[in-house]
């Protein structure tokens, strides 16, 4: 019998001998990448800014007026927002006149009005980085893939508690080796694109914006 | 293995590589070298502001060590990759070479019946020649990065590996997309994207399905890792029932904490951004309970070559390469020439390096010499390739003649010519024996106006050497002649 793909590859892999020793990787500098709360949270805006990203940092009982007048400035309509999150009731009762859904059923279902015609998807995120200014996504069944990037804007609450100083602090204390959920991501600004003449234009196939608001206790 | 290499010779061109002619024609052209010299200046200033608040030698260092590290285990990862992928609920294919991995690939696609195939960009399937081996079966291939779509447009390939599209202006951009999509003439990037944009959104809906490549593979969990600015690797991964990923075996990393410092330096080399918009991290299908992502997800592990020069503890620094382009952004010959004078699918410094070991140096005769050896690749290199080095190395494997030193790299010995190491064993013999060393000298100083006023390429921008009329031995006695009292 011929040998498969994977035999081939791995025993050519295993011919290499010896294999020299490698140095033990010294990740110090990361680690020095570390900032005070304060300083954190204004690096985190800073960055945001820098990537067209818009960071209002409020107290927790200004937060649902301040989402509402960001969705009423963006003329928002339909907005995507998951049942469970503790927003959805004060939203709902609050404005009337919105139509708020949940992203409730399996996409095939919809996917054309999730495209065209949803204006806006409040989302919650896992973290929050100061140093690149990014938004930790774990997608889940309320909060699904397509909802942080199919609608135009993309609002995202980010509790001060979960703003850390970088990726790698994340990683390294929430230890995130092994197995992972289906997907995660870290957003940085909405969507953009440099490619014609490194032109930079935001809105090319996800969101054209993204709000984050930053909320206090 | 020698067939696999030859195969992927055969694949894109079926004799050595025209360079140099593609390079008379990429320096006549004026808008390109504009094209590129704007363009380049620009990344290298962005580059070196992005590290600014960075120790960037200690960072080079631990990307250098975490890639050293994870080549070193490198079919124990690619084995535990598999299994937590497997475990994951993730499909592990192997392939050879380019044409096994197509091969997979369609399989795949008829295995779904699938029609149309949507691609985020990935250069290994630029490397296979994916599209064309899928467009001759019938299936329809659309390339969603707003550079590849404009490139797949024009009927043309990427001349960058991050920045596929940077060759054209704006002008040209618009006049193409107003031919190909009837969009109107206007030379405005805001214009021209929002109309990709909603052209991509039907297709991205319609796909069956969707093709990317892979910028790290972890694992310990079994995780793909996607790095975009657009949005298009996204939907490529999300909206199609069925996602394939197609990565090089030389992107597994133990674990995810190796790719922080990767990812790093990755984005701040490739473009100067402190990060990409999306960092993607796809570790399963769609679980039960969930509304969107494919219900499949392949991935496609691909040789192509690289075992091969996994074997060389020199070149398989080769294998560390985290695909960022600085070492084009940095290039004075990149810079001048663009990336379609080099014929091949890396451009560039690291192409310079890559391609004759996989293509062999007889494909690629004038890989290994076409740089001033300036260093600037090795001096940006985010994990610290020593580019030059092996550029130098390739040079000396294409003219090596010695039958006993085994070589991995395929067309060793090449270029070798009988004349020039007639020229070499009469000049060791020459500089061996001191008497013959000074008689020939003392001949060549007598008959130096005999001396050749053309030496081929070296007198065609330079005059020749002339010899002196005394030799440096004659000199000297001269000279302690007439010290002494």
């Amino acid at each position: 019998m011929t040998p498969s793909a994977r035999q081939t590859i791995l025993s050519r892999l295993r011919e290499r001998k010896p294999i020299p020793a490698a140095s033990h990787p010294d990740f110090t500098v990361m680690e020095q990448r570390r900032w005070s709360l304060e300083d954190g949270i204004e690096r985190f805006i800073a960055q945001q800014a820098a990537v067209h990203g818009e960071v209002h940092r409020v107290s927790r009982d200004e937060l649902s007026r301040a989402v509402l007048a960001r969705l009423t400035q963006a003329g928002a309509q339909r907005v995507l927002i998951a049942p469970d999150n503790p927003l959805h009731h004060e939203l709902t009762s609050n404005a009337p006149d919105l139509q708020f859904h949940g992203y409730d059923q399996p996409v095939e279902a919809w996917q054309s009005e999730l495209f065209h015609q949803t204006d806006a998807a409040i989302t919650g995120c896992h973290a929050g980085l100061a140093d690149t200014g990014s938004l930790v996504v774990i997608t889940s069944p309320t909060e699904p893939r397509l909802m942080t990037l199919a609608p135009p804007l993309h609002i995202a609450i980010l509790p001060v508690s979960r703003l850390f100083s970088s990726w790698y602090q994340l990683i390294t204390e929430e230890d995130w080796t092994g197995p992972m959920p289906t997907n995660t991501l870290l957003i940085s600004g909405p969507s953009k694109t440099a490619d014609i003449e490194q032109t930079l234009v935001y809105g090319a196939h996800g969101p054209k914006a993204l709000t984050v608001f930053l909320v206090d206790g | 293995m020698t067939e696999t290499r030859h195969d992927i010779a055969h694949q894109g061109h079926n004799s050595a590589i025209n360079f140099q002619p593609q390079v008379k024609s990429a320096l006549a052209n004026r808008q390109l070298r504009g094209n590129f010299d704007k363009a380049m200046t620009g990344l290298m200033h962005k580059r070196s502001s992005a590290f600014a608040d960075w120790d960037l030698d200690a960072l080079r260092d631990l990307g250098q060590a975490i890639r050293q590290r994870a080549l070193r285990q490198l079919p124990d990862l690619l084995e535990q990759l598999e299994r937590q992928c497997q475990a994951n609920g993730i499909q592990v294919h192997w392939a050879r070479d380019g044409d096994e991995a197509c091969r997979v690939i369609t399989e795949i696609c008829q295995q779904r019946q699938a029609k149309t195939v949507i691609k985020g960009k990935s250069m290994v399937t630029e490397e296979m020649e994916l599209n064309a081996h899928l467009e001759q079966r019938g299936y329809s291939v659309l390339e969603s990065d707003l550079g590849e779509y404009i490139v797949q447009m024009a009927k043309e390939t990427p001349s960058h590996i991050i920045m596929p599209a940077i060759h054209k202006n704006t002008a040209e951009i618009a006049e193409l997309m107003h031919t190909m999509t009837g969009v109107e003439r206007r030379e405005d990037a805001h214009y021209l994207t929002d109309q990709a944009r909603q052209q991509l959104r039907e297709k991205f809906m319609q796909a069956d399905v969707g093709i990317s490549g892979v910028n790290f593979a972890v694992a310990d969990s079994g995780t793909l890792c996607l790095v975009e600015n657009e949005g298009n690797g996204r939907l490529t991964t999300t909206t199609p029932p069925c996602h394939i990923a197609v990565t090089g075996i030389e992107k597994v990393v133990p674990s995810l904490t190796d790719v922080a410092p990767l990812l790093s330096l990755l984005t701040r080399s490739a473009t100067g951004q402190s990060i990409t918009t999306y960092v993607n991290m796809i570790s399963r299908p769609r679980q039960p309970g969930e509304k969107d992502g494919p219900e499949a997800v392949h991935l496609v592990l691909v040789d192509n070559g690289r075992s091969d020069i996994y074997q060389d503890d020199e070149l398989a620094q080769t294998l560390q390469c985290i695909r960022c382009g600085a070492c084009m952004n940095h290039c004075p010959v990149y810079t001048r020439i663009g990336g379609h004078a080099y014929g091949t699918t890396y451009p560039g410094p690291i192409g310079q390096v890559l391609m004759p070991q996989l293509l062999g140096l007889e494909q690629t005769p004038d890989f290994a010499s076409a740089s001033s050896l300036c260093g600037s690749c090795g001096e940006v290199c985010p994990v610290r390739i020593p580019l030059p080095s092996l550029l130098l190395r390739l040079r000396r494997e294409a003219v090596d003649g010695d039958k006993t030193r085994p070589s991995t790299v395929p067309g060793h010995g090449s270029k070798r010519s009988g004349l020039e190491s007639l020229i070499w064993t009469f000049w060791r013999i020459v500089h061996r024996h001191p008497l013959l060393y000074r008689q020939s000298t003392r001949l060549a100083s007598q008959f130096r106006a005999l001396s050749p006023k053309r030496l081929g390429g070296w007198t065609r921008y330079r005059s020749a050497p002339k010899l002196a009329k005394t030799t440096l031995h004659s000199a000297m006695n001269a000279r302690s002649g007439r010290q002494k009292p």
